[in-house]
Formats: C-alpha cells, sequence, structure tokens
C-alpha cells in the first residue's frame, strides 16, 4: 500500500476519525504520519474526544508522541491547554462547550509547532466543533479518537474511519493480528435489511432494548441498559421473535448468556447501533455465529485503512514487514505502516 | 416577603409571562432574573414613557431593530472579564479575544442603536478599545498578539519563522532533532515577548472599564426594553394611570388563561372592576370563575409595579408598596399546619404589611373556608371592618353568607343567574355530552356591582345537579333546603 494513495484516499474525504485498539496503540504517531504527509497540500483541522496527547501517558507512564502541525492548521482544544501549544495561535472562536480543561477554543496556527488537543468528549459537541473547523476553511478534520478505545467512531462524527493497531498492544505478535482482524469483523458488520432498520430506529426512539416478531411487531423492554439486564432480556424472548434490537454498549457477558440460551435464538438476528459498540472477544462471536445468530448494525463504519505501528514504547518491536503482511492476510482493509511509511 | 412568593407567581399566570419575555442577550437574561417593583412614581412613569417610545420604535423601524436583536443574540457575558481587568490583572489570549469582539458587536450595535433609540439609552462609541485590539484596523472577528504590538516579538517570530521553514525542508531526523531544538529556544523568548505584550495591553485597555461597563448596562435596558415591547404588542397591553385613589380595570383579561381558553375554543369574557380603599367583597355561583377574577387582578396590579403595561383596554391603579395573594392552599404540611393555620400565618404577614407600608393590594380567595363556617365568617367579617381602617386595598371572595355590611363594596359573578335551569338540564340529558362543558359554556363570567347586602346565590345545588346527583341524595337534601 503506497503512502501516496493513503493520502490520496483520506483527502476525499472532509473528516476521518483514527480510533485505537487500545492505549499507545499508534494513533498519535498514525495522526502525525498524515499531517507529515499532507504538508503544504490541505487545511487540515485537529480535535480529539476528550483528553489526549500527553507528555506523558497518564495510565502506562510511556512517552507519547506529541502532535506537531504546520502553519494553517486549524485546532479545537480546551483553553487550559493552550499554553501547551507552542504555535503562534490566533483565536477564532469561544465555542460555549465546556471540558474539565476549560471551554473549548478554535485556534489557527500562525506557525508551525506542537499542540496539545482535548476536544469535547460527547458527539453532539464533537459535530458542532466539526461544523465550525470546516465553517473557518478546513479541508479536512481529523478526530482522535482518545480513550475509550473504538468508543468514538461513530458514523455521526466522521464521514470515514481509520483504525491504529500496534506492538504495545501486547508482544505476542499473533494475539496483536488476531484482535486486530476482529475490532475490523465488528466494525464491519453488515447493515441490517431497510424496513428491519426502520423498525429497530422505533424501538431505539422509545427505549433501548426491544424485540421485533415475524410479523415486524415490535416489544420494547422497559430497561435502561442491556448490561447487567441479561436475565430480563431472555425472560422476554417468545418463539416468534426473530430479532433482538440492543441500543447502547453490548457487553461479552450477554452474548454470553445468549450462547448459553442458544436453542431460544437460533436463527436470531441481533441488531446493535454500529461496530464500536460491541465488546466480545473473537471466541463469544465465533460461538455466536454458530447457534447460528446473525449480528448486523443500523449503521456501517466507512474503515478506510489499519495503521500498523510495529515498535512499542515498552521497549520491544515486530519486523515491520512481517507484521504488516500478517495483518493483510487475516483482514480485507489494506494496512499502512506509520513508522516504516511505504510497504 | 413584601410581594408575591414564587407559589403565587406561578399561581396567578406571572410565570408564564415572564417566559414569554424574550431577551436576546445574555444581559437582558440578568435583567430578566433580578426583576422587582419599581417602587417610585417618578422611576415607573419614567419606565411606562420608554415602554412607549419603544412600542413606536418596534412598529416603525422594524428592520434596524430586527439587526439589532441579530447583534444582541452574538454577545457573550464579559462582565467577569472586565472586572479582571479592572483588578490589575492580566488578560489572556481568549478574554482579550472576548473582549474585542464583543466590544466590536456593541459598537456595531451603536451605529444603529444611536440613531433609532431615545438618549437615555444611546451607547458610548469604544472605537478606541478596538484599535487597541485591532492594531491593524483589519476589522476582523478574530485575535492573536500582533507582531505589531512589539518590534523584539516580531524579530523572534521571523527567526523562528525561518528555522520552521528549515524543518519544513529536511528529512534527515538528526537535523530536525536539532533545528527542532533552537526552535524551541526561540518559542521560550516569544512567550516571554508574548506575556510582556499581554501586560501591557491589559494596562491600556485598564481605563475603558468604566465606559464598557455604562455600554454593558445600556445593552441590558436595551435588550430587556424591547422585550417587553415585544411583549405589550402581542397582547395588546396598555399604559395604566398611575392614581393613588383607585383602581379600575376596564377589559382586563389574563393572557395564560386567554390562550388557555382559546385552545378549547372557548372565549374569556374581559372583566370591568372599580375598587375603592378598603374592602371589595366578590361573590357568586361555584364554578363561576371568582379565583380567576382574583389572579387577573393581582396579576395585572403586580405586573404594572414590575413596570408592564397592563391586559386591559383601560387601567387606572396606584403605586403598592406590598401585593399578597391569600389562599387556602398556602398549608405546608410539613410544618405541620393544617389550611387554617397556613392561612392565619399568611395573615401575620399581611396584617405586618398593612401597619408598615403605606398603600398595598391582598387578595383573599375564600378565606377561612378551612375553618367552620360560624366562626368563618366572623373572621370574615373581621377582616373585611380591619382593613377599612387602612390606606390599602383589598378583594375577598368568599360563600359565606351576611358577610357584607352595608357600606362595603360589592362584585358579584353573574354566573347562571339569568339562566333558565330545568331547559339547561333537559338539554343535559338531550344532548349526552360532557355536563362539565356545556355548563362552562351556559355560565356568564363577567361581574357586575350589586348593592352591598344582596344575598349570596345559592347555586350549589343547581350546579351538582346538573353535573349530576344521585336521586336519593337529591331527594334528601331537597328536603333540607
Amino acid at each position: 500500500m503506497s503512502t501516496n494513495k493513503f493520502i490520496e484516499t483520506i483527502s476525499g474525504y472532509t473528516s476521518v476519525s483514527i480510533i485505537g485498539m487500545e492505549k499507545n496503540s499508534g494513533k498519535t504517531t498514525t495522526l502525525n504520519y498524515i499531517l507529515k504527509n499532507l504538508k503544504g497540500q490541505k487545511v487540515v483541522g485537529l480535535t480529539s474526544i476528550g483528553r489526549d496527547g500527553e507528555d506523558v501517558d497518564r495510565v502506562t507512564k510511556t512517552h507519547k508522541p506529541l502532535i506537531y502541525v504546520e502553519k494553517g492548521t486549524i485546532v479545537a482544544t480546551a483553553k487550559d491547554l493552550l499554553n501547551k501549544c507552542d504555535i503562534t495561535k490566533e483565536i477564532l472562536a469561544t465555542t460555549n462547550i465546556s471540558s474539565p480543561l476549560g471551554e473549548i477554543i478554535i485556534i489557527r496556527a500562525l506557525s508551525d509547532g506542537y499542540v496539545d488537543v482535548a476536544g469535547p468528549s460527547f458527539n453532539s459537541a464533537t459535530i458542532k466543533v466539526r461544523d465550525l473547523m470546516l465553517g473557518f476553511g478546513c479541508d479536512l478534520v481529523l478526530v482522535d479518537g482518545a480513550l475509550s478505545r473504538k468508543g468514538s467512531a461513530g458514523t455521526q462524527v466522521s464521514k470515514a474511519t481509520i483504525l491504529a493497531t500496534g506492538a504495545s498492544f501486547s508482544p505476542n505478535i499473533n494475539k496483536v493480528v488476531e484482535e486486530s482482524s476482529h475490532a475490523i469483523k465488528m466494525l464491519q458488520l453488515p447493515k441490517c435489511q431497510e424496513n428491519i432498520r426502520k423498525l429497530s430506529k422505533k424501538i431505539l426512539s422509545n427505549g433501548k432494548i426491544g424485540y421485533i416478531d415475524c410479523h415486524n411487531n415490535i416489544e420494547i423492554l422497559n430497561l435502561e441498559t442491556s448490561l447487567n439486564s441479561y436475565r430480563e432480556i431472555i425472560d422476554k424472548v417468545k418463539p416468534e421473535y426473530q430479532y433482538l434490537v440492543l441500543g447502547g454498549a453490548v457487553s461479552q457477558g450477554l452474548i454470553e448468556s445468549i450462547v448459553q440460551n442458544r436453542e431460544l435464538f437460533k436463527n436470531f438476528t441481533i441488531v446493535i447501533e454500529d461496530g464500536t459498540k460491541i465488546f466480545i472477544s473473537p471466541n463469544v462471536y465465533d460461538k455466536l455465529s454458530k447457534i447460528p445468530v446473525d449480528l448486523r448494525v443500523l449503521d456501517s463504519i466507512n474503515l478506510l485503512y489499519l495503521t500498523a505501528n510495529p515498535t512499542s514504547p515498552f521497549g520491544y518491536s515486530f519486523d515491520s514487514s512481517k507484521f504488516c503482511k500478517l495483518l493483510e492476510s487475516s483482514t480485507n482493509v489494506d494496512v499502512i505502516d506509520v513508522v516504516g511509511g511505504d510497504l | 416577603m413584601r410581594y408575591l412568593d414564587e407559589k403565587n407567581i406561578d399561581k396567578i399566570g406571572l410565570r408564564y409571562l415572564l417566559d414569554d419575555l424574550t431577551t436576546i442577550s445574555p444581559y437582558g437574561n440578568i435583567k430578566k432574573r433580578e426583576l422587582l417593583p419599581i417602587g417610585d412614581i417618578l422611576l415607573l412613569e419614567k419606565t411606562y414613557d420608554q415602554l412607549e417610545n419603544f412600542i413606536d420604535i418596534c412598529k416603525n423601524n422594524s428592520y434596524e431593530v430586527e439587526k439589532i436583536e441579530l447583534l444582541l443574540m452574538k454577545l457573550k457575558d464579559i462582565s467577569n472579564i472586565v472586572l479582571n481587568l479592572d483588578k490589575g490583572r492580566i488578560l489572556d489570549e481568549v478574554e482579550l479575544f472576548e473582549l474585542k469582539i464583543n466590544v466590536m458587536l456593541f459598537n456595531e450595535i451603536r451605529s444603529i442603536s444611536n440613531l433609532i433609540l431615545p438618549l437615555d439609552f444611546a451607547l458610548l462609541n469604544l472605537k478606541h478599545l478596538v484599535y487597541i485590539l485591532d492594531p491593524l484596523s483589519k476589522n476582523v472577528p478574530t485575535f492573536h498578539i500582533y507582531s505589531e504590538y512589539s518590534s523584539k516579538l516580531k524579530e523572534i517570530r521571523s527567526k523562528k519563522d525561518i528555522i520552521e521553514k528549515d524543518i519544513f525542508a529536511t528529512s534527515n531526523y538528526e537535523e530536525q532533532k536539532k533545528l527542532k531544538e533552537e526552535r524551541r529556544e526561540l518559542v521560550v523568548l516569544e512567550n516571554k515577548e508574548e506575556n510582556e505584550v499581554k501586560k501591557q495591553l491589559s494596562n491600556s485597555l485598564k481605563p475603558y472599564v468604566k465606559e464598557i461597563f455604562k455600554n454593558i448596562e445600556t445593552i441590558k435596558n436595551i435588550d430587556f426594553t424591547l422585550a417587553k415591547a415585544k411583549l405589550s404588542m402581542k397582547y395588546n397591553a396598555k399604559r395604566p394611570i398611575i392614581s393613588k385613589d383607585t383602581i379600575e380595570f376596564i377589559g382586563m383579561f389574563n393572557p395564560e388563561i386567554l390562550l388557555d381558553l382559546e385552545g378549547k375554543n372557548q372565549k374569556f369574557q374581559k372583566l370591568d372592576i372599580l375598587l375603592k380603599k378598603g374592602n371589595t367583597m366578590l361573590t357568586g355561583a361555584n364554578m363561576g370563575g371568582k379565583t380567576v377574577v382574583l389572579k387577573t387582578l393581582t396579576l395585572n396590579l403586580y405586573f404594572a409595579q414590575l413596570g408592564f403595561f397592563v391586559f386591559a383596554d383601560f387601567a387606572t391603579l396606584p403605586l403598592l408598596d406590598f401585593v399578597h395573594f391569600l389562599s387556602d392552599d398556602v398549608q405546608d404540611v410539613s410544618k405541620g399546619l393544617s389550611s387554617f393555620g397556613g392561612e392565619i400565618v399568611k395573615l401575620k404577614e399581611i396584617t405586618g404589611c398593612l401597619k408598615s407600608f403605606n398603600c398595598g393590594f391582598i387578595a383573599l380567595d375564600e378565606f377561612a373556608r378551612g375553618t367552620n363556617p360560624t366562626e368563618g365568617k366572623i373572621f370574615v367579617k373581621a377582616f373585611s371592618e380591619y382593613i377599612n381602617k387602612f390606606e390599602s386595598f383589598s378583594i375577598m371572595a368568599t360563600h359565606f353568607d351576611g358577610v357584607v355590611g352595608e357600606e362595603g363594596s360589592h362584585y358579584q359573578v353573574v354566573g347562571l343567574k339569568n339562566i333558565d335551569f330545568d331547559r339547561l338540564k333537559r338539554k343535559l340529558d338531550l344532548s349526552n355530552k360532557n355536563s362539565i362543558s356545556l355548563i362552562q359554556q351556559h355560565m356568564d363570567y363577567s361581574i357586575e356591582k350589586v348593592k352591598s347586602n344582596i344575598e349570596v346565590p345559592k347555586d350549589a345545588f343547581n350546579i351538582a345537579s346538573l353535573i349530576g346527583l344521585d336521586n336519593d341524595l337529591k331527594e334528601i337534601i331537597n328536603k333540607l333546603y
């Protein structure tokens, strides 16, 4: 996969999210790689979901790379971090969106330099900030997906998504490859049929969890979330039901309970909002498929690339070409080595 | 407390009107939250003059008003920034930015408002201040520490720019690292000089603090008075005449109840009422709207004290030192009070006000109905005699018979007085319609002045049988009458 083609592809969008498999999976490295390669071509807007890009990662105490931006870049970040951005700053707008680090401010870089980005942490605010930046003349807004793993790739925030994976996820190269290909599988889960999509939306606008039967009747369960309500969900299933609609996050525990009650769910389809909302292991997914239960999403995510960072901040690294080859052979997504460059 | 509490503000329909009062800027919203009775005749008349003036302006200069409103919408509250400046603090870039764009907005508003608004609402010209924050006179709503502020800063930045270009051009990692280290040293210098500039800027802005605050105050009044004018126009409210001796309303209404009735395809019967000092009795049938009369009257009287026009075709009213609304739902179970107990606690407050202030208004809705009628009657009679000694006004809705003295004034809700009950009953039996709404349709909600010692109408039996009473029960009641 060539860098040129990679850059060309993402240049075709007005907004792209970068999400990571885990902490330290190389999101910032990916971001810097994109910025470096877009240099002089595009006016880039930069924000994140919540706090990211600490000098030293607060969870793992490893050194995190800073983001170096070009003159003209537009950045949305919290007020308290402005003094950590060493660019010459022009204040473009204040947004009335508050964050733990102060109001989100939109600035333009009047010089090259380092920035520290902490954008808003909820989707509607991210969308507002994205649109403001586009209004100030950005060609492409990059949204850094921050800590919450994949939870921020939601289809509303950006038009396309890049998944970052890397050696930091595990020292076992096979495990990294297996987990990454599983994550991609989840992100690329197929969309459900249009009529089911409509019925599911109806369920989600009136509640969180519901069933659809073979005659397209719906039953909405009186539950706030599917987490820790496995019994209630499973007890409600009736023979004529065909679809289970789950709003919000879907945990491994619920899917395991369904697997244990496989007789009740034969030939079912489970509909979830999108591939970032499900947190199950490859093993459990495999068991679910064998019942058989079909897993579908309301909105599919436009996953453009998998970026690979073969070096880990913990001091070890994989052989780059081996790592990329393994990743490529286990997924249908193009892989980019953001450290070594072209393959 | 001298004026209505939160609960009564809700009850009489004032909250509804305040929600309908649409201030646009954060400053107007503050003014709305701090709303209090004006309490001075000259000031009240001046407020009315201004409101009258603004209504004319809204009608004749709607284009300009709309433009002002669009600008008001963009304002942010910069009071804290200005306070910081006043205290001698150094403003950061974001504060300087907010100050700049808001003062630019003030100037923009000024360019329109000073042409059409009266002199009391004239904004000061702050263009010198804007110039400090816009040294290149670019008139764009962004801000940065411009290189023009300091030649030293300019020099550091151009050095930095050269290094950044070199960093951009090289792909050699070691070379880049070296250049970035050089850049870092310049960044430190740039920061230091920027801080120096911020300090100087804050110092040179400080002398304008008074003028900025003056403009904030004016904007507050412009926004608030515009909202008042819009509200007055919406309901065709009228300027009341201030007079010490009487309360008089012709064609009075209550917007909340009016719109509520309109929603049900019914009409609000506008009210005419004249109150002399001392007590006025209000009697009438059940469901006849006595409470609505009290609410509407209290609302209009209090609204006028706040500097608003009133909802009537004509109104005369005095400046009031206190306004109270007493009803038996004041009971506070948590304080262990029954409804009667609650009324007496409130009554203590009212007699306190009567003794300490000159002229006030009290509405009492079926005072003492929670206790036994024999004693209740005595309380009502006593209070109406008591209040006549003061310069205040009160109106009392009651069911009690024989409480109206010879000399006191007395209003009665017309109610079903002019209705043929038997015919209405037959109509009800035939139509099978909801009896309540039919009664409401035939009820005459207007009030009329009656001879003071006229008997309280005995409509309870009629109304109850219209709504529907068990026949056996009806027979017994009939016997007892």
